[in-house]
């Protein structure tokens, strides 16, 4: 347990570090008198989640997402604006820490319908995440440390790329409603929130990109099968003028799967990391 | 010829014996060379054996020995020595020099002497004494023998704490002359025995009020025989004077003890001897007695009466043993009349007999004179085969057993005792036969009784479990408790209506067996919630959700499960609720366990197939078959 909270330590210190760096950089004065908050956009994603056993410690991460954003001809559930897709191979540590690294691919779709640029750009991430969780009572609570490294392009032609850095912590939890452990059977309420900070030469004086909000209601089909729903306020400042914050509402849709194909002799030591 | 024999084949080698032994009752550490002839090993060459432990005696107290001689070809030969004893001591020690000096008290045997070829040679001392404080403090018996290859000869001395007893022996080894007994206390002899050439012709008892001669033998001596003095003889010498003098027991004699505890101390020896090698360490003091040979004919007669004397015996102890027939005879007249009657002729009959054959098993019968036994056992003749019953009314006054079988009453030869004792078992064995069978009849109403009792019994147990077990059950389970309860109550009104009879009594088993098996059955149901639990327990598998970062159990193989869940048990249910036949209870106990342990079996193997199968099967039978469960049913049916 102690090299857990140590290993914990040090990221928040490495977070904080990164954090008070960007908040000391020089403002532009362009900025607004007062900071401006555009109108909420409203969002639909439809999130999957792979956890595939590959060995006793190895598993693939692979996410896909599919994520509609309302525009003035398309209310509600909106049109595409990004399928994304997220992948990493990942080493369980224990039943208390894993980390994973890999690539995300997404494909950024114009969503803009007065726009005459491409109407369909990628944009390249290498990642790698610290997952922490941690037990109190029956509720489980979960840190998690991404780190981007993210190469984006606009639509418009020949648009060069631009590199930038992102920070993010996730506090999460999850309590089980209608038993007092995780069983198939089981709904339960998560509540988190996530913090994603950015640094790189583009970023001036925005280095906070985004502050998600969420509770979902999950239920645990079987222990390879959870569905869940849930609402997501976020905020963040736009990379071009930090007085100015973007505003999102997000329906979220989530599937998360963990099928397990070793042969049932290989999989016994599974529950026994620390074997 | 013997020693010959064994000579010849020493050519084996010899070998040396080193470590724990038991011999004549002695264990201890031995040493010895020995021969293997023929298998066998004969010791040959000095010999020790010994036994002795410090911290036994310092904490309590220590039984030691130590014996020591020489074998020449499995025969003791040669200077032997034997000490024996157990020693106490007060623990106080002194050193003398190098050594510990401990003082031991307690008693200590010694006796030694030489060997021929396994029989005494020469002076042979037997000292029994009392220690204290390592010193002799009293001889408790001390015994002096010559002997010329195991022949005793010379003048003798034996003597213990309170008289001695000297005498001598011709050169063949007979009695001979006056043995004297001296009191310790007493200057004057206390008991003289005159023997001329081993025959006792008198023996004279000193005692306060005078002299007292008793001839013995007397005139009855017309031919005699020799023999051993030894238990037997004085058996005979005992009854010899008891004729004379009914009052002289010669056990209280000194002589007699004196040559007793000889015999006792030799025999010590002669067993320890025995178990090693061979010898013939029992010293053979001649003596001669009467002697009344039997002859063909009668040791035939006398052979016949002790086997209908033995038969008779053993139907009179079990009868008059009987505890059953203790208690019939209080309200059954013609029983206690037959039991009178059994009395008597174990009285009449038997006893005097067993007087008589205690002779023969004695082996001393040849030496007594046989009328005379015969009037000193029955002074009035054999009795008459009628037994007259007193105090009893008319009809039981009296008893004669009709048979072909008679006797002369006259008490004058073994053939009138045989046919005697062949009468009294004809009769007790008629009087068994009858009384056997009041026992029988008296032991079945007894067994109804204690039939019915078990029977109540097992009723109840059964009513209060189905009961119990009733308040918390299903549907199905109260249906399948029910069919146990109509199955008991058919079963009982079945014997109740039965006429009181052998196959009544056989059936009632059957019944008894019944409410077992079905008081089993209702247990093993009672049971069910349980087995449930337990399958259920079973067929969770621990599964590691990345997800909830939690281990969390999940049903496995659930259409097994489901099939044992609702197909197996409601099936065996039903079968119950049937209801079930007293034949069936166990099957469908064994179904239920059978069924568990296939469970847990079916838990660690694979199953897909099975699983395939299974999928909406229903029918009970081909579930149980796919599931590998033997069903009593479908045999049954077949």
């Amino acid at each position: 347990m102690r090299k857990f909270y140590n290993v914990h330590l040090i990221w928040c210190f490495v977070l904080c570090s990164v954090m008070s760096i960007s908040t000391f950089a020089q403002e532009e004065n362009v900025l607004p008198e007062e900071s401006e908050f555009k109108d909420p956009i409203g969002r639909v994603w439809f999130n999957t989640y792979g956890n595939i056993r590959i060995s006793k410690r190895l598993f693939w991460d692979a996410q896909t997402h599919f994520r509609f954003e309302e525009t003035a001809n398309t209310p509600y559930i909106g049109q595409i604006g990004q399928i994304y897709n997220r992948h990493a191979l990942g080493y369980i540590y224990s039943k208390k820490f894993n980390v994973s690294l890999g690539g995300v691919l997404r494909i950024n779709f114009n969503t803009d319908e007065d726009s005459e640029d491409r109407s369909v750009v990628p944009e390249w991430r290498i990642w790698h995440q610290y997952q922490f969780a941690m037990p109190l009572g029956s509720t489980m609570f979960y840190h998690r440390i991404r780190i981007e490294h993210r190469w984006t392009q606009g639509f418009a032609e020949n648009s060069e790329y631009i590199f930038r850095n992102r920070w993010r912590y996730m506090l999460r939890a999850k309590v089980p409603l209608n038993n007092y452990k995780f069983e198939p059977g089981t709904f339960y309420v998560s509540p988190e929130a996530e913090l994603i900070m950015q640094s790189g030469k583009p970023v001036v004086a925005s280095p906070m990109e985004d502050l998600r909000l969420t509770t979902t209601l999950g239920y645990i089909i079987n222990p390879r099968l959870t569905v869940a729903a849930g609402m997501m306020y976020s905020t963040g400042q736009s990379l071009d003028n930090g007085g100015i914050y973007k505003q999102n509402w997000t329906m979220r849709f989530h599937m998360y799967f963990s099928p397990d194909f070793r042969k049932v002799k290989n999989k016994l030591p599974s529950i026994h990391f620390d074997d | 010829m013997l020693f010959l024999f064994f000579s010849g084949t020493t050519f084996g080698q010899t070998q040396l014996f080193s470590g724990k032994l038991t011999a004549g009752g002695y264990t201890g550490t031995a040493e010895y060379p020995f021969v293997i002839v023929d298998g066998d090993s004969i010791p040959d060459g000095s010999f020790l054996m010994y036994k002795s432990n410090v911290n036994a005696l310092l904490q309590e107290k220590d039984s030691f020995f130590s014996f020591s001689g020489a074998f020449d070809n499995g025969f003791p030969t040669g200077f032997w020595k034997f000490q024996f004893g157990a020693f106490s001591s007060n623990q106080a020690s002194q050193v003398v020099g190098y050594q510990y000096r401990i003082y031991v008290s307690g008693i200590l045997h010694d006796a030694f002497g030489n060997l021929t070829q396994g029989k005494p040679d020469g002076d042979w001392t037997y000292k029994l004494a009392e220690v204290d404080n390592s010193e002799v403090s009293k001889v408790l018996f001390q015994s002096q023998i010559s002997y010329d290859k195991g022949v005793p000869q010379k003048s003798f001395r034996i003597e213990n704490d309170s008289s001695s007893l000297v005498g001598r022996f011709l050169r063949n080894g007979f009695a001979h002359d006056v043995w004297v007994v001296y009191s310790d206390t007493e200057s004057e002899p206390a008991e003289n025995w005159f023997f001329t050439n081993g025959l006792l012709e008198k023996i004279e008892k000193i005692t306060e009020s005078g002299r007292q001669l008793y001839p013995v033998f007397g005139s009855a001596l017309q031919q005699d025989t020799e023999i051993v003095l030894d238990q037997r003889y004085l058996k005979v010498l005992e009854w010899y004077l008891s004729v004379q003098d009914s009052n002289l027991n010669p056990e209280d004699m000194a002589m007699y003890q004196l040559l007793e505890q000889n015999a006792a101390q030799y025999a010590s020896i002669d067993r320890f001897f025995n178990d090693l090698g061979r010898s013939e360490f029992m010293p053979r003091f001649k003596v001669k007695v009467p002697y009344y040979p039997l002859d063909s004919l009668e040791t035939n007669q006398l052979q016949k009466a002790k086997m209908s004397f033995e038969a008779a015996n053993e139907i009179s102890a079990s009868l008059l043993g009987n505890p059953q027939l203790d208690l019939l005879i209080r309200s059954n007249p013609e029983a206690q009349y037959y039991y009178d009657v059994v009395e008597k002729l174990q009285q009449d009959f038997l006893d005097p007999l067993a007087s008589f054959l205690k002779f023969e098993q004695q082996q001393i019968l040849n030496f007594l004179p046989q009328d005379l036994l015969y009037k000193q056992i029955w002074p009035n003749g054999l009795p008459t085969k009628q037994i007259q019953l007193e105090g009893q009314s008319q009809e039981y006054a009296s008893w004669v057993f009709e048979t072909g079988v008679a006797y002369g009453q006259e008490a004058n030869n073994i053939s009138n005792l045989a046919n005697m004792a062949d009468y009294a078992n004809q009769g007790l064995s008629s009087i068994s036969a009858r009384l056997t069978e009041w026992l029988r009849e008296e032991m079945k109403q007894q067994q109804f009784l204690e039939l019915d009792k078990q029977l109540v019994e097992e009723t109840k147990k059964l009513e209060q479990l189905v009961d119990s077990l009733k308040s918390t059950a299903s549907i199905r389970m109260v249906n399948a408790l029910n069919g146990i309860l109509s199955t008991k109550e058919q079963s009982l009104k079945a014997y109740a209506q039965m006429e009181a009879s052998d196959e009544k009594l056989e059936y009632g088993k059957t019944v008894l067996a019944c409410l077992k098996d079905l008081n089993q059955l209702a247990m093993s149901l009672g049971n069910l919630p349980n087995q449930q639990q337990a399958i259920t327990e079973k067929y969770q598998d621990a599964v590691w959700n990345p997800f909830t970062a939690t281990i969390m159990d999940e049903e496995v193989k659930k259409r097994i499960t489901a099939a044992y869940r609702n197909v197996v048990v409601p099936y065996a249910l039903e079968k119950v609720a049937a209801p079930v036949s007293c034949d069936q209870a166990l099957d469908i106990v064994k179904l239920l366990e059978d069924t568990q342990k296939r469970l847990f079996e079916l838990r660690e193997e694979s199953t897909s197939k099975l699983e395939r199968k299974l999928r909406k099967e229903q029918d009970p039978e081909t579930v149980l078959a796919l599931l590998g469960i033997v069903s009593p049913f479908n045999t049954a049916e077949q």
